[in-house]
């Protein structure tokens, strides 16, 4: 029985909580993105969720106790560690999907309705500060130009980890990989998230005519401060990526040594202050959604024509006809993008390609 | 500020938003010079065609209303439109006050009507 196990256990309960909380749709009468009558949704709805919430809850137990017996008997935590999330994601979204199926022929399909579109041109330099790309681009540069230096002074055996005193886990033989395999995942992270911003700005607002300035207005400040967590994400990984890749180089130079220390506490707070934001972010969209019920009285607000393209109980959304690539999510907050559009395979193919790199560097 | 797409509306999507904006232009909402959204900005919020969103700017761009730019975008020209005759001016308004006389309206009624409309488009556009 590790600290692997119950790390994990607690990532499992959050995957749980979030599958959980996916079909509620807001407090409005729709669920799985399925808009439903009033009625149905009180009688019929409520128990098809019951039976969702019982199903997931029964799958997770199993799988963890599972996970628990082979982890603390055969003293195989790497089960545990890799078979249950690998496990409990495809079950739950299999079960999300089987219980969707069940609430789709109650939908209520809704009459064409007014839409609206905003008249301000959403530009990226409306939304950039100087002062933050000059720090970003200073910091992604000082790492790789300090490894460069120190290049051929490093010894055979570089660290490559770092546990949560700063002192050195994990080493590799001195490679031009090894050494600059961290600054390149901060080089490529830095333009995935600007490439996803840029992209969000393109983002497609659906407004409703009724109530236009309270949505235009939410949803405007909504994505402004999408945008703001996205540059803030970007110094901070700056700070903990650049720190780290650094730290190959002032762990391993004797005089730079003391350096490092300090490198490594910046790099933990940055990783800290990271799931801090991300927490806060996801309590920003909900109370933005909470406002958006007060003042608009409604949330959920797809046109038909869009809502017939979300497939998967509404986790993805294809349409060929639709020339927007980035759109509002229609379960659980933020945006996602058009799989109809083929620059959507594009993000893909760059997104796919942080945890692989994100990986790369363990490696011996 | 922000325009209104009517999917019911029998006017084709690209008059629609031609329409909306000209009416933003005459009752003063949208100044001389005011920059308007790329096309693909306001295509994917309405969910329309990007070409659908390029008829409408560049009928208004034929009227001289709004001047498109490479790189630049679509900006306000000018608030009034160019190269329309005194017959062609005339024809809407006829079609407008035929379905108001037709609607069984009598004349000091439709004659509130009209300046009452006026009135709205005017007030603004100072």
């Amino acid at each position: 029985m590790s600290s692997t196990f119950v790390t994990l256990f607690v990532v499992d309960l959050a995957l749980l909580a979030c599958f959980i909380c996916m079909p509620v749709m807001r407090g409005e009468d729709a669920f799985f993105g399925v808009r439903v009558d009033s009625e149905t949704y009180r009688g019929e709805g409520r128990r098809i969720l019951r039976r969702y919430w019982f199903w997931l809850v029964m799958t997770f137990l199993q799988v963890e106790a599972v996970g628990f017996v082979v982890s603390y008997f055969k003293g195989r935590a790497e089960f545990a560690s890799v078979a249950s999330p690998l496990l409990l994601l495809p079950l739950a979204a299999l079960l999300y999907v089987i219980f969707y199926r069940q609430v789709k022929p109650l939908e209520r399909v809704e009459e064409g309705q007014r839409f609206a579109s905003s008249l301000k041109a959403r530009r990226l330099k409306d939304y950039t500060s100087l002062a933050l790309e000059v720090l970003v681009v200073l910091m992604t540069i000082v790492p790789v130009v300090l490894l460069v230096h120190y290049y051929p002074q490093l010894p055979e055996r570089i660290p490559v980890h770092w546990n949560w005193r700063g002192e050195p886990d994990a080493w590799a033989r001195k490679s031009y990989y090894s050494v600059f395999s961290l600054a390149a995942t901060l080089v490529y992270l830095q333009g995935l998230i600007l490439f996803i911003k840029h992209g969000l700005l393109g983002v497609k607002m659906t407004l409703p005519a009724e109530h236009t300035e309270e949505y235009l207005r939410l949803k405007e400040e909504a994505l402004g401060f999408t945008l703001r967590f996205m540059d803030w994400m970007r110094l901070l990984v700056c700070v903990m990526l650049g720190g780290l890749a650094a730290n190959v180089a002032l762990t391993s130079v004797e005089h730079l040594r003391p350096l490092s220390k300090v490198v490594a506490v910046a790099a933990e707070v940055a990783g800290l202050m990271m799931i801090a934001s991300a927490l806060y972010m996801a309590y920003h969209f909900y109370a933005t959604d909470r406002r958006l019920k007060t003042e608009a009285g409604r949330v959920y607000v797809q046109r038909q024509r869009d809502a017939e393209h979300w497939y998967l109980g509404g986790l993805v959304y294809f349409n060929r006809e639709d020339p927007a690539l980035w759109v509002e999510k229609l379960v659980g907050w933020g945006y996602t993008f058009n799989l109809g559009n083929k620059w959507g395979y594009l993000y893909l193919a760059v997104i796919l390609g942080v945890p692989l790199l994100l990986f790369l560097p363990l490696e011996k | 500020m922000y325009i209104v797409v009517d999917e019911r509306d029998g006017r084709p999507i690209y008059r629609q938003v031609a329409d909306e904006i000209r009416g933003l232009i005459a009752r003063g909402e949208l100044r001389e010079g005011a920059g308007l959204p790329p096309v693909r900005q306001v295509a994917a919020d309405l969910g329309v065609n990007l070409n659908t969103v390029a008829a409408a700017y560049r009928e208004l761009q034929r009227e001289g209303l709004i001047s498109v730019r490479h790189g630049a975008g679509a900006t306000v020209a000018s608030r009034t439109a160019r190269g329309k005759s005194d017959g062609e001016l005339r024809k809407p308004l006829r079609a407008a006050l035929t379905a108001l006389v037709l609607a069984g309206l009598p004349r000091a009624e439709i004659m509130t009507l009209v300046s009452d409309e006026l009135r709205g488009l005017l007030k603004r556009g100072k």
